[in-house]
């Protein structure tokens, strides 16, 4: 195993051989390659909602002070540092992931704000990484704050050289408000966005009472919220997927009939994550096949204020069985499944809305725990310096007197400690101690950061002793978020009602005269009314 | 790729070449009396992903090339998971047990450990001294102890139904060993 150089001869094996046989090797290196992809790499932790790559490029923005009120940096710098410092994998999967946080209309709220062309609706991708430019957006910040404060746990990189985050503090309900989709080995993931004030205020209802039925929070979440908006068909399959995790939903487009001599259909908001160009062409080959009836032009009319796509119907046109053949062999109307399979403890997991809800909130309480342990330590170490600060300069000639008898910084230091009853830390202090520390003002500002540290850690010890008083901080801390970021629902929901459509629905209502003649095929008059 | 048809397979470039070095047909026609080596070595890089790429060449030979396998003649090399510098000494470690017990001989010395994640990490003399010196190189010899546990396992793995792969992953998954995340 001692590496040395040594002559290129002697071919003949001497190395070591062993059998191996097929099963081992196929059973080992096929699971560790599926666990990874499952655990590491295709699909998100429940707490942050985040996959590895996602949390290491939000985690290298943060780090390297890409944060919301600085300047825009270059992409391919990001991608850079986020493969050279946590990720040893490809370029084009990195920057992939970080155009797709910046995607208004992938992402119900970006984490990233991207400076450039990021892509579009149609499909067309980003320009190039050293073309665009990115910094982390102010919703992103609340993923990552309080990361100093020994909230979460760090691992070392994968060289060793430095730390990372295994999950971020996420004061952001990031999993439920931006879903995610994924495809692992053997399962996937597809979770839909949700709205950001709706989801708060189920958390709150959940923190207040953990029995909470699903009826209770789908009166308030009554469903997926998308950025696109969009409208969801049918009720009952929103409650079975937030009910066992795994559903289907209709998901159509937002249209309305403009009525003039030629009516004509307008499309304003398409289904999340339909590819609008494509769809467009699918539209034209169904006109044109003549498998979509009473449409004789179709434009797309978008601009950058938003989707709009106008469909020209013919004179005679039922503008209802347009926009029903529309749905039925369209992406105007597509079905979104749901599959809620989240990490929980790095295990795979399906979960109910009301699980999920519950996992999150179990995430803030440790959080916050743990940012109030810190807290409470730092205060306690400050107060032990200041106290010992005050002792010397109530002693403050016994002071002045043993450092001028010292020979070094070090007897200085033990003399301090025994005489005037200091600890080593609080010794160390008194002899860095600027001699303005003994003006008046400054003996009064002492007292008064005493004061008010006595004061913190009062509070701080509440916090984690007093039952309900952790919860009161999550739930202010929550109330904030919907505040700051809280917006309207953009997603319709309607009732199914009418629910599977046949074909006979499909067919324009028309009064029809058969009449039957002898030796003669049946032959159809059909009377048009006006 | 079990059941990706014949032809399908035959489009791919480097499986196109491997055919053509080993020079002893495929499927039916397999000649072993053509074949132009006996020590056919696998080397894939040494994470998952080398890992998954491994679990499909098997896949190749099982299937189309299998008697190469009953003859012996199939391989796959040990690259190093990490190269140890300890002062001007340094070391190629194989497994994470030889990692601890090299780390244990050296305690408080300051020692740098790189993680070998892919070949082309090693310059080529390292790769020789690592790998693919004869005289002093790891390798397994692939083997078919049980012919229909084998034939199971890849129909189960590399087959079309999810549903039993899923099932099989959930069942084992606490046997995973190292995790690449």
């Amino acid at each position: 195993m001692k590496a040395e150089s040594i002559p290129d001869e002697g071919r003949e094996e001497h190395g070591e051989v062993l059998d191996r046989d097929v099963v081992d090797e196929l059973k080992t290196s096929y699971l560790t390659y599926s666990m990874s992809v499952i655990v590491g790499r295709a699909l998100p932790d429940v707490r942050d909602g985040l996959k590895p790559v996602h949390r290491r490029i939000l985690y290298s923005m943060y780090e390297s002070g890409l944060t919301s009120k600085r300047p825009y940096r270059k992409s391919a710098r990001v991608v850079g540092e986020v493969l050279g410092k946590y990720h040893p994998h490809g370029d084009a999967a990195v920057y992939d992931t970080l155009v797709r946080m910046a995607q208004p209309f992938s992402m119900r709220y970006p984490l990233v704000d991207g400076q450039g062309n990021f892509g579009s609706l149609d499909g067309d991708s980003a320009a190039a990484m050293r073309y665009t430019e990115a910094r982390l957006s102010k919703i992103a910040e609340e993923m990552l704050v309080d990361i100093e404060e020994e909230t979460v746990d760090f691992v070392p990189n994968y060289d060793g050289t430095l730390k990372e985050p295994t999950v971020l503090p996420a004061r952001l309900p990031n999993l439920l408000v931006n879903g995610t989709t994924g495809i692992a080995v053997g399962m996937a993931t597809s979770m839909p966005p949700h709205n950001l004030r709706e989801v708060v205020d189920a958390l709150l209802l959940v923190l207040d009472n953990p029995e909470a039925d699903l009826r209770e929070i789908m009166n308030i979440i009554p469903g997926p919220d998308f950025p696109t908006g969009g409208i969801i068909v049918g009720k009952a399959p929103i409650m079975e997927a937030y009910h066992t995790g795994r559903g289907r939903i209709r998901v159509r487009a937002k249209t309305r009939l403009e009525v003039g001599k030629r009516s004509r259909i307008v499309v304003e908001e398409i289904p999340y994550q339909v590819n609008k160009a494509n769809m467009l062409e699918k539209m034209a080959e169904l006109i044109k096949a003549g498998d979509l009836q009473g449409i004789v032009d179709l434009r797309d009319e978008s601009d950058k204020e938003g989707v709009r796509i106008v469909i020209e119907l013919g004179r005679d046109a039922n503008a209802e069985i347009v926009l029903r053949n529309l749905f039925a062999h369209t992406d105007l109307e597509v079905t979104y499944s749901i599959i809620n399979l989240a990490l929980v403890n790095n295990e795979p997991r399906v979960l109910s809305l009301k699980e999920l809800l519950k996992h999150f909130l179990d995430h803030r309480r440790q959080v916050v725990r743990r940012r109030t342990e810190y807290r409470l330590r730092k205060s306690r170490e400050r107060l032990h310096i200041l106290e010992g600060l005050r002792l010397a300069i109530e002693r403050i000639d016994d002071t002045i007197k043993i450092i001028r008898s010292s020979s070094s910084p070090e007897e200085a230091r033990g003399r301090l400690m025994e005489r005037i009853g200091l600890s080593e830390r609080q010794a160390n202090a008194v002899l860095q101690m600027q001699l303005q520390r003994l003006t008046a003002l400054e003996r009064g500002k002492l007292e008064g950061e005493i004061e008010e540290l006595t004061r913190t850690i009062r509070e701080l010890t509440e916090i984690l002793q007093v039952p309900g008083r952790l919860e009161r901080v999550i739930r202010e801390e929550l109330v904030e978020l919907k505040k700051r970021y809280g917006d309207e629902r953009r997603t319709q929901i309607i009732e199914g009602g009418e629910e599977e459509v046949t074909d006979e629905d499909l067919i324009q209502r028309k009064d029809l005269v058969i009449s039957f003649l002898h030796s003669v095929n049946p032959r159809l008059h059909s009377f048009l009314h006006g | 790729m079990e059941k990706a048809r014949f032809d399908k397979i035959l489009s791919n470039k480097e499986i196109r070449t491997i055919i053509t070095a080993l020079g002893c047909g495929i499927g039916d026609e397999l000649d072993l009396d053509k074949l132009r080596y006996h020590k056919i070595i696998i080397m894939t890089d040494a994470d998952v992903d080398g890992a998954h790429i491994r679990t499909l060449l098997l896949t190749f030979f099982y299937r189309y090339l299998r008697d190469i396998i009953t003859a012996g003649y199939l391989y796959i090399a040990q690259p190093p998971l990490y190269r140890i510098r300890v002062g001007r000494e340094t070391f190629y470690v194989y497994s994470e047990e030889e990692k601890e017990e090299l780390l244990q001989r050296y305690p408080g010395k300051k020692v740098e450990i790189q993680r070998f994640k892919g070949l082309g990490e090693m310059n080529p003399q390292q790769l020789w001294e690592t790998t693919m010196d004869p005289r002093r190189r790891k390798l397994y010899r692939v083997t078919i102890e049980d012919a229909i546990m084998a034939d199971e396992l890849f129909t189960l793995l590399m087959g079309d139904a999810v549903e039993p792969r899923r099932e099989f992953i959930q069942k084992h998954a606490r046997e995973v060993a190292e995790l690449d995340v």
